[in-house]
């Protein structure tokens, strides 16, 4: 069996590719991305999650699909909360909320340019990370509860942060129906002291320049412009978020064979919305997004106090502005209209970004006009981009999260070390800094597919238009 | 024959680990687990002993569950393994384990594990020994 074209930038993984599929797969990708995505296996998990109860439409997958756990990373899949819909914790992976914020500046880079390395030290100082990094927020019991509940309206609450970073985050910083008292003492206590750390990994934060402006009138909605200096942070919600999908995914695994519910892949484990369960599932999860939202805030905050030390401005002076804050691990329930019909959907995005249009009504204001920022980050040493959303009902208001990964870490890891890997992103203009270089080059540009042609491909499809595109000059690496 | 090898995957790493008893497959696939995250330590004295104990309805299950309390374990309490001593019947591991706090060079050689996944698990019984597949997010 072959995926079939539809179209230039859109490929179909027929009914009968995996067992029990209930509806057909949807691949948006160039023809060299959905070759890779076929080598890679992930086409095959497009097909097994178009085996969950109530899926609509298309088992979907962004440009940057490769091979993940079950869900394919860059996979979207509605179900249909009112038809036996259901969700999959699987489907939105273990770091819940996980996502990018994008903190422009007024300053352009010919001023940055001479205290650049001052200026990536500080970050470096100043951001927590690493495997065991401790965060920049110590919260008691009540703390933690607030943080749960608020997400960044807690933080604002202790006097961080500006009061309109909430309103520039998506759902304006709070996922209004966690439940707290659903997210185990246990992932408390593996995330109690991590409120406000990078993490490690494929998580970082970045010093970029804008170097080109495609959508001049959505740029200026921005605060992007040409030359200007940008900060971009990708993180999630840390152990918190880990251990509450692993918590509630080993409970929903137990309930399958008592809902007779057979899935293709054990990780694709999933419960009817209308059961108790997804109830539970969705209040944790709710709650583990608000901590990763709150998480992001924290760093931004880092990110400001060091610009202030280094250029000796305030942040306000310095028009340190959030950008957006957008999620790409993540279920929502939406409406999208099927088959002509306005339905109440639990959307999953496992690595895929939302990306609503022009006058949605849950973006800010001031992008009414432009679309939904998405913010793209490329990997260390490639380009980074701002994306517009469209609001695509074909892809249920989704588009790509990144490059995507093309190699694997052992296989990066071989083709450099880590410490040659930061004396040749150096010698290119990219200074870096890693806690723990050795393993920088399991993050390498190499090990990621193109960025530029993932979001050439969105906006090709016409899920998202791009915006503006960003070069790195400094990396601050967990 | 017991031993474990590290599988390639595109964004995440899996374990493979053979032995010939249950107790044997399940060591290997802990220290396949330990080896990625950087905290296996048999050099090191133990500063204390814990135990695990967790049970399942078929031995795959058993299996996440029980490298989940052992990273739950190196996670939550920043810690490394000195030692372990595992039984384990299909539907029950326990186990003894030496445990010593991390120390900064550590962290040098390890890559943090988000969760244990039940993405292609297997854990099989076959003619000369017992075999187990897990991937872990990373």
């Amino acid at each position: 069996m072959e995926v079939r074209r539809l179209d230039e930038f859109l490929w179909e993984v027929p009914v009968g590719w995996a067992g029990g599929m209930r509806v057909p797969g949807r691949v948006f990708a160039s023809e060299g991305l959905i070759r890779k995505a076929v080598e890679d296996n992930a086409v095959d998990q497009v097909a097994n999650v178009a085996t969950l109860p109530g899926i609509v439409g298309a088992s979907l997958a962004m440009p940057d699909i490769h091979w993940g756990y079950g869900f394919p990373i860059g996979g979207v899949a509605a179900t249909d909360v009112e038809r036996g819909g259901a969700v999959s914790p699987g489907g939105v992976g273990f770091d819940i909320g996980c996502g990018v914020r994008l903190v422009r500046s007024s300053i352009t880079w010919d001023d940055a340019k001479p205290r650049v390395r001052e200026l990536v030290t500080t970050l470096g100082r100043r951001v927590p990370r690493g495997v065991g990094g401790k965060g920049r927020m110590v919260l008691d019991e009540r703390g933690m509860e607030a943080v749960l509940r608020d997400g960044v309206k807690y933080p604002l609450s202790r006097g961080v942060g500006w009061e309109e970073d909430a309103e520039l985050s998506e759902d304006f910083g709070t996922l209004p129906n966690a439940r707290p008292d659903l997210v185990s003492e246990r992932a408390k206590e593996r995330g109690g002291n991590q409120l406000g750390s990078l993490g490690a990994g494929n998580h970082f934060l970045e010093v970029q320049v804008v170097d080109e402006i495609r959508d001049a009138h959505a740029a200026e909605a921005m605060g992007l412009f040409d030359g200007g200096v940008v900060v971009m942070i990708h993180s999630g919600s840390r152990g918190l978020g880990h251990q509450t999908c692993t918590d509630h995914l080993k409970a929903i695994d137990r309930l399958m064979p008592e809902l007779g519910i057979e899935v293709p892949d054990r990780q694709l484990a999933c419960v009817p919305m209308d059961h108790p369960r997804a109830e539970s599932y969705f209040g944790a999860m709710d709650a583990a997004g608000n901590f990763a939202r709150a998480n992001r805030h924290l760093l931004t905050d880092a990110t400001r106090e060091s610009f202030e030390e280094v250029f000796g401005k305030g942040a306000r002076d310095l028009e340190m502005s959030v950008v957006y804050d957008i999620s790409h691990n993540l279920a929502k329930i939406e409406e999208h209209e099927v088959d002509g019909a306005t339905r109440k959907l639990c959307v999953h995005r496992k690595g895929a970004t939302r990306a609503f249009g022009p006058r949605h009504p849950e973006i800010p204001d001031r992008y009414a006009d432009v679309g939904q920022p998405v913010i793209i980050p490329g990997s260390m040493g490639t380009h980074s981009y701002v994306l517009a959303g469209m609001g695509s009902p074909q892809s249920f208001a989704s588009t790509c999260h990144g490059a995507g990964r093309a190699m694997s870490r052992t296989q990066a890891k071989k083709q450099m070390g880590g410490h040659e890997l930061k004396r040749q992103l150096e010698s290119e203009g990219i200074l870096v800094a890693a806690s723990h270089a050795r393993l920088l080059s399991e993050e390498a540009p190499y090990a990621y597919k193109d960025v530029s042609e993932v979001v050439e491909t969105c906006e090709g499809a016409g899920l998202t238009k791009v915006v503006a595109r960003m070069r790195p000059v400094g990396v601050v690496k967990g | 024959m017991a031993r474990f090898e590290i599988l390639e995957h595109t964004a995440d790493v899996g374990i493979r680990a053979e032995a010939v008893d249950l107790s044997g497959v399940f060591e290997q696939a802990t220290l396949g687990l330990l080896d990625i995250v950087g905290t296996w330590a048999p050099s090191r004295a133990a500063a204390e002993e814990v135990e695990l104990d967790v049970g399942a309805a078929d031995p795959g299950a058993l299996l996440v569950d029980w490298l989940g309390e052992v990273l739950y374990l190196c996670d939550s309490r920043d810690v490394v393994v000195t030692s372990m001593d595992l039984e384990v019947t299909p539907r029950r591991a326990g186990g003894r384990l030496g445990i010593a706090p991390r120390e900064e060079a550590s962290y040098e050689g390890g890559t943090q594990v988000k969760a244990i996944t039940y993405h292609r698990l297997a854990v099989e019984e076959s003619g000369d020994g017992w075999s187990a597949t897990v991937y872990v997010d990373v």
